[in-house]
């Protein structure tokens, strides 16, 4: 009996780990899905947007002594910024000048340019791990549980943008505009769409979306210079199986990913979360080839 | 037919611009002095200039991104570390062995993976199975030693007649270099039939338009599925080799993203869809890298700013500038 409640206990203890964890693949798939659906291309500099998310956290909370939401706030808005100038800078002249393959090629940029920026963190900032050990100390009684004030913060702040993310789309006119250009981008500029601002506003949303994440989580992951790169491959993972072109896709997905990564990594062993994503892909990808081609179509 | 055809091609000029650089390569050893420096320098340039060679197979000729190219080169190099270690098998038969693994990984996954209309979508999922791989040596640490890496015997030496070639001692480089350049010229040869017999001319065809491709009766899936398993049995037998020589595996140096990543970047920058741009590329990757040795931390920083500088103002690479050089083709 109290063997059955104390892995009851560790259930649900492992449980809000995963939640938590999946916040992160909430956030960066909610961005990689918004890029792959309007402006096409597989980003693979979005785990630098969350690097710099992160790191910009960690100045702004250990130096400055910010408040941790402001703070949060801010790299959000800077993150933003970052991805409407990388979007106007280096993707746009692809677009323009690269012709017929410029697809395989964009996905080749993003990549140069991920590179340089992990390498120009790791000459600049060096290998450490830079990390604040807590946003908020304390605990929080839920029923019975004991929970970290943190990890609550986080699963609302994810849940919450979330939320604001789908009333964007849904309701607002620019998000209406930019789920016009993922439909049909003839479409929406014979309707007086100028599709070049709305590629670089949802660039810089998707990477203000990454930037936030990395934001957020920096008391759980700390921040170095390639610390993006596993959100960004669990990311990938959510919206190969669940799809780009719903919203809660990747939020249903992302948390799940979340919980059966930890489940993973505390069964059987670390290391092996990402042999089980691997597999849940190819599943996957066996049973429903077509999926989200027919979507992206 | 396949080698009329490839020798159609072959006219006095070309034959020239072939010849001269085999033969400069063949004295390289005596050039140098016998400096296993250099040697080591061009084994480099010749494996990877090979590897990218075979990339361009799938990337330059079909238009297909092979995202994972490190992981079927790195479990070729394992297959062959671990079927010499573990199983006690002799090396040259491993070695094999290793490019019999890659080559079957490569149909498996091509099987899988194209199925994908998506170019991009096929890329993704490579560069997941690569990164599976890794991950897999990273964690099996009884098979494959981990992190700690797996230590190969190199080659075994071979007796003739007349004398020894010495393989066993690898600070000896001559016998490795004469063997990777056989390798590379046979790869080059071998690639070469196969993009000028009919299979290739089926390769340009799905590479411009596969709807076109597909309406003229072409099997595309089944040719892309020949493409991609070749490709992968180069990176494989090449896999082996480099096991071989060089001694030490690891997870981080064989089956990393960035590897790849150079491979890529050597592709872009020599020219896609040439074969031998992507050999010139490595030539030339190689060399800059090495001439700025000093500033290794940013290595992968000129890599990251060549591929952006290619990609937007020269998306040709050097092959490109060929057409004013040289007016054929």
């Amino acid at each position: 009996m109290q063997r059955d409640a104390v892995m009851l206990d560790t259930i649900i203890r492992l449980l809000i780990i995963g939640i938590s964890r999946g916040t992160m693949y909430v956030l960066m798939a909610l961005g990689l899905a918004l890029i792959w659906g309007v402006n096409r291309i597989i980003n693979f500099a979005h785990s630098e947007f969350y690097m710099i998310g992160a790191y910009f956290a960690f100045f702004l909370v250990s130096m400055f002594n910010l408040n941790p939401v402001i703070a949060i706030f801010i790299v959000a808005c800077f993150s933003f910024a970052i991805g409407w100038l990388f979007e106007n800078v280096l993707i746009h002249p692809l677009r323009i000048l690269g012709g017929r393959e410029w697809l395989i090629n964009s996905l080749v940029l993003t990549l140069g340019f991920s590179m340089i920026l992990q390498n120009l963190a790791l000459g600049f900032i060096g290998p450490q791990f830079k990390g604040v050990p807590y946003y908020w100390k304390g605990t929080l009684n839920l029923l019975g549980m004991q929970l970290s004030v943190e990890r609550v913060f986080f699963i609302v702040a994810t849940v919450g943008a979330g939320i604001a993310y789908y009333y964007f789309l849904q309701k607002t006119k620019l998000g209406k505009a930019i789920r016009g250009v993922a439909d049909n981008v003839e479409a929406a500029q014979a309707s007086g769409i100028n599709i070049d601002h709305i590629y670089a506003i949802s660039f810089g949303v998707s990477a203000m979306l990454a930037g936030m994440a990395g934001a957020l989580l920096l008391p759980l992951t700390t921040a170095y210079p390639t610390c993006g790169v596993a959100p960004l491959y669990s990311a990938f993972v959510v919206i190969i199986i669940g799809g780009i072109r719903n919203v809660m896709a990747p939020i249903i997905g992302g948390f799940a990913m979340g919980i059966i990564e930890t489940l993973a990594v505390s069964y059987l062993g670390f290391g092996w979360d990402r042999v089980i994503s691997m597999a849940i892909v190819t599943l996957a990808l066996i049973i429903k080839p077509h999926r989200i081609e027919e979507e992206r179509a | 037919m396949a080698k009329r055809r490839f020798l159609k091609h072959l006219d006095s000029r070309h034959a020239l611009v072939i010849a001269l650089p085999i033969i400069f390569l063949l004295f390289i050893p005596v050039l140098s002095g016998w400096s296993t420096y250099i040697m080591h320098l061009v084994i480099s340039c010749l494996m990877y200039g090979t590897l990218a060679s075979a990339f361009d197979l799938s990337l330059g000729y079909l238009g297909i991104l092979n995202f994972g190219f490190a992981g079927f080169f790195g479990a070729g190099a394992y297959a062959a570390g671990l079927a010499s270690t573990k199983l006690g098998l002799s090396p040259w038969v491993s070695w094999l062995l290793g490019g019999a693994f890659s080559c079957l990984l490569g149909l498996v996954t091509g099987l899988l993976a194209l199925r994908f209309k998506s170019k991009l979508v096929f890329a993704m999922f490579t560069w997941f199975f690569g990164l599976t791989i890794q991950q897999i040596c990273y964690v099996w640490i009884d098979l494959t030693g981990g992190m700690r890496g797996l230590l190969t015997p190199p080659l075994p030496s071979v007796k003739l007649p007349f004398f020894e070639i010495n393989f066993a001692d690898r600070a000896i480089r001559t016998p490795y270099y004469y063997t990777m350049l056989m390798i590379a010229i046979s790869t080059l040869v071998l690639l070469y039939m196969i993009v000028k017999s009919r299979i290739g001319i089926t390769f340009k065809a799905i590479r411009d338009d596969e709807i076109a491709a597909e309406m003229l009766g072409i099997d595309t899936y089944r040719a892309k599925v020949l493409n991609f398993t070749i490709s992968c049995f180069v990176a494989g037998i090449i896999g082996g080799f480099y096991c071989f020589y060089i001694g030490v595996l690891s997870p981080d140096t064989v089956l990393s993203t960035d590897l790849t990543v150079q491979i890529l970047t050597m592709s872009y920058i020599g020219g896609r869809g040439t074969l031998w741009g992507p050999l010139l590329g490595s030539f030339i990757v190689i060399l800059l890298l090495e001439a700025f040795r000093p500033l290794i931390i940013y290595r992968l920083i000129f890599y990251g700013c060549l591929l952006i500088l290619t990609m937007i103002f020269f998306p040709k690479g050097i092959s490109g500038i060929k057409k004013y050089i040289w007016k054929s083709q």
